[in-house]
């Protein structure tokens, strides 16, 4: 974890140069009083990086001590999860949004619980039919949001 | 002062009409259920439902409208509380000890305060509303770029208060928030920054997204963590909410109902605002600041007094001085003016009865919602104790509908994605995530009014001290910022006496 943190650190002071010097690309000082519109972007840069700096440090003189770990199970379930939601918003536009989130219900309950059990896979198969038909009723039909159809007209 | 109050009670009476009692318990209703959805706040609640309303006379209208409004105030609690994802902008800081109290089993004991606390925080803004009306709006229109300048760093100065164990990665979550507040246009200068080319951007990012992803994915992230028997198992008791509570609370009560209060006054602060300037202070000034963050009834306590007190004293620039504070006050005066009202200084004296007639509705309506929760909150409760692997990916449904439903845009759903892994990274290296929306929120206030002060003053600082306004809340900074070097250095003097 200690590396892990340093890494995130010096990460940080990478994105903090780099707001810098995109800042100042916006204009510093429109004219001797008057602060541009990348003023407050170089600034806002300066102090990521400098705290991204201390962090490094603190983390790899063990001036750190974290209580959480990235346990392989979590961090396994976790990308999956989000890839499931990556694969979700690509393929909206084909299946609409009403499909594609019944899709996603279901195998996100099979993701946080990977099993073959048929009457847990029934209650998931539910779930992923009316939590979209909820969505449709009162965002759709009561608030006139407009979904995302798809090739099936939904 | 008794004269308004008398015509506040004037007001109430007249608002016991059926017609009346009928549009504000609709509107409450709808304003609960819009609150509860992430996503479709309060202001896009009230403009949905304005078609619908403005067909009614006029009072009848902007009854229903700002019942919706102080309506949605209440439900973003539950949504908050139950499930971890802030309904709206302003119960961002419920989440932190309502939802740490809903997975302890006390889900129903959350939601009870939470209303007690908007009911306390409910009364003394209407209180305000009818009797300070004036004087309020006279000190707020005091309120320039300089003194707003100073009132925002004030509230910066309890970000150490908010920033977690390690103050170093508290203030860079700060900054980081400070930065996405500055992707999009920039209003003053008006060059495009950070949007990376994307239209999306354009207008910056969305707070509430945001906040969705950042609490509520990165809290489902978190649980793969925990096994099944770390998580609490509940009771009936569980969900009953206890009246001791709010009698515990009562300082938390009074001090978030007042911050709620005035900074709600301030056009462009907002309720957001004065929920994290009330929790923070309440944690500041409490004996076991360690709690907060870990189900404090304090922390539940003072931002949702002080949000429901904002959303009514937000009004008071509005009816005021025809000075729309928010988005929602924006729509809300769009509806007044269609209806043929509007706002200002002469409307106390032009249109009385349809003044005090609405505030009367807001009493009321408050009451309302109290007893509509109340009856609600053993059946809200116990969907927290739901299995987590049905309720998650309905948690997960929640937030891409109600993501979407705010731009109309899949990109948003992205973004809270990565909101969320980024709240899943953070909170694994304990960088505290409550410093990053104070920063989003602050962040773009702060920029805006310093660069309008320089502008006005050509360059000088001295215009911070000048104002007195503004050398109040300087002087209140460094207080703030000195206040625990003096604590320690009394306390080394104690000790060393006792040696």
């Amino acid at each position: 974890m200690k590396m892990i943190d340093a890494a995130f650190a010096a990460i940080t002071v990478l994105f903090g140069f780099w707001i810098s010097i995109e800042g100042l690309s916006y204009g510093y000082l429109v004219s001797e009083s008057r602060p541009g519109s990348g003023f407050f972007p170089f600034w806002v840069g300066v102090v990521i990086a400098v705290l991204g700096a201390i962090n490094v440090f603190r983390s790899l003189a063990g001036l750190e001590q974290l209580s959480e770990a990235f346990e392989a199970s979590g961090v396994a379930r976790t990308a999956g999860l989000s890839l499931v939601m990556i694969v979700f918003l690509v393929v909206v536009p084909w299946l609409g949004m009403l499909l594609a989130s019944g899709i996603l219900i279901l195998t996100s309950g099979l993701i946080i619980r990977p099993t073959k059990e048929f009457y847990f896979i029934a209650r998931l198969l539910c779930l992923s039919v009316i939590l979209p038909a909820s969505a449709y009723i009162v965002l759709h039909l009561i608030l006139g949001v407009r979904l995302i159809d798809g090739f099936l007209g939904f | 002062m008794l004269d308004s109050l008398l015509l506040l009670a004037h007001g109430v009476v007249n608002a016991l009409s059926v017609e009346l009692l009928l549009v504000v318990l609709i509107g409450v209703i709808g304003g609960l259920m819009v609150g509860a959805l992430p996503g479709i706040g309060p202001s896009a609640g009230v403009a949905i439902l304005m078609p619908i309303a403005i067909g009614f006379n006029g009072i009848l209208a902007i009854a229903g409208l700002a019942a919706i409004y102080y309506g949605a105030m209440f439900g973003g609690a539950v949504t908050s509380i139950l499930l971890g994802i802030p309904g709206d902008s302003s119960s961002v800081m419920t989440v932190l000890d309502g939802h740490a109290m809903a997975k302890k089993g006390q889900a129903g004991r959350a939601l009870g305060l939470s209303v007690s606390a908007s009911f306390v925080g409910g009364i003394i803004g209407i209180l305000f509303l009818a009797i300070l009306s004036v004087p309020i709006s006279n000190i707020a229109l005091e309120f320039g770029p300089v003194q707003m300048t100073a009132l925002m760093v004030f509230a910066l100065t309890l970000v150490s208060v908010l920033g977690g164990r390690n103050k170093y990665k508290g203030f860079l979550s700060l900054f980081i928030g400070f930065w996405l507040g500055m992707v999009g246009l920039d209003p003053i200068g008006g060059p495009v920054r950070y949007t990376f080319g994307s239209m999306h951007l354009f207008d910056g990012v969305d707070f509430t997204i945001i906040a969705v992803g950042l609490f509520g994915l990165s809290e489902i992230f978190m649980s793969f963590s925990e096994t099944e028997s770390e998580r609490k198992q509940y009771t009936f008791r569980s969900l009953i909410p206890r009246i001791t509570d709010m009698v515990k609370c009562r300082a938390s009560l009074l001090s978030g109902s007042l911050i709620g209060s005035f900074v709600g006054t301030l056009p462009g602060a907002g309720a957001t605002t004065a929920t994290m300037l009330s929790y923070a202070y309440s944690k500041r000034t409490d004996r076991n600041p360690e709690e907060y963050g870990h189900g404090s009834l304090h922390g539940v306590a003072s931002p949702e007094a002080a949000n429901n007190a904002a959303s009514y004293t937000a009004m008071i620039p509005l009816f005021t001085l025809g000075i729309p504070g928010s988005a929602t006050t924006a729509v809300l005066l769009g509806g007044l003016i269609m209806i043929g009202i509007h706002p200002g200084p002469l409307l106390f004296v032009n249109h009385p009865e349809f003044v005090w007639t609405v505030f009367g509705t807001f009493w009321i309506g408050n009451i309302m919602l109290v007893f509509l929760s109340l009856l609600l909150i053993p059946f809200l409760a116990s969907i927290a104790s739901v299995r987590p692997v049905f309720l998650y990916p309905a948690v997960i449904s929640v937030v891409i509908f109600g993501v979407y439903s705010i731009h109309f845009a899949l990109f948003d759903v992205g973004i809270a994605l990565a909101s969320g892994v980024a709240g899943y990274i953070m909170l694994k290296l304990e960088y505290a995530p409550v410093p990053l929306v104070l920063g989003l929120v602050l962040g773009p206030m702060i920029e805006q009014n310093i660069r309008r002060t320089l502008i006005i003053s050509e360059g000088g600082l001295s215009t911070f001290y000048t104002h007195p306004i503004s050398l109040g809340f300087i002087l209140l900074t460094v207080i703030v910022l000195l206040a625990p070097l003096g604590t320690a250095v009394g306390r080394r003097i104690k000790r060393n006496r006792q040696r």
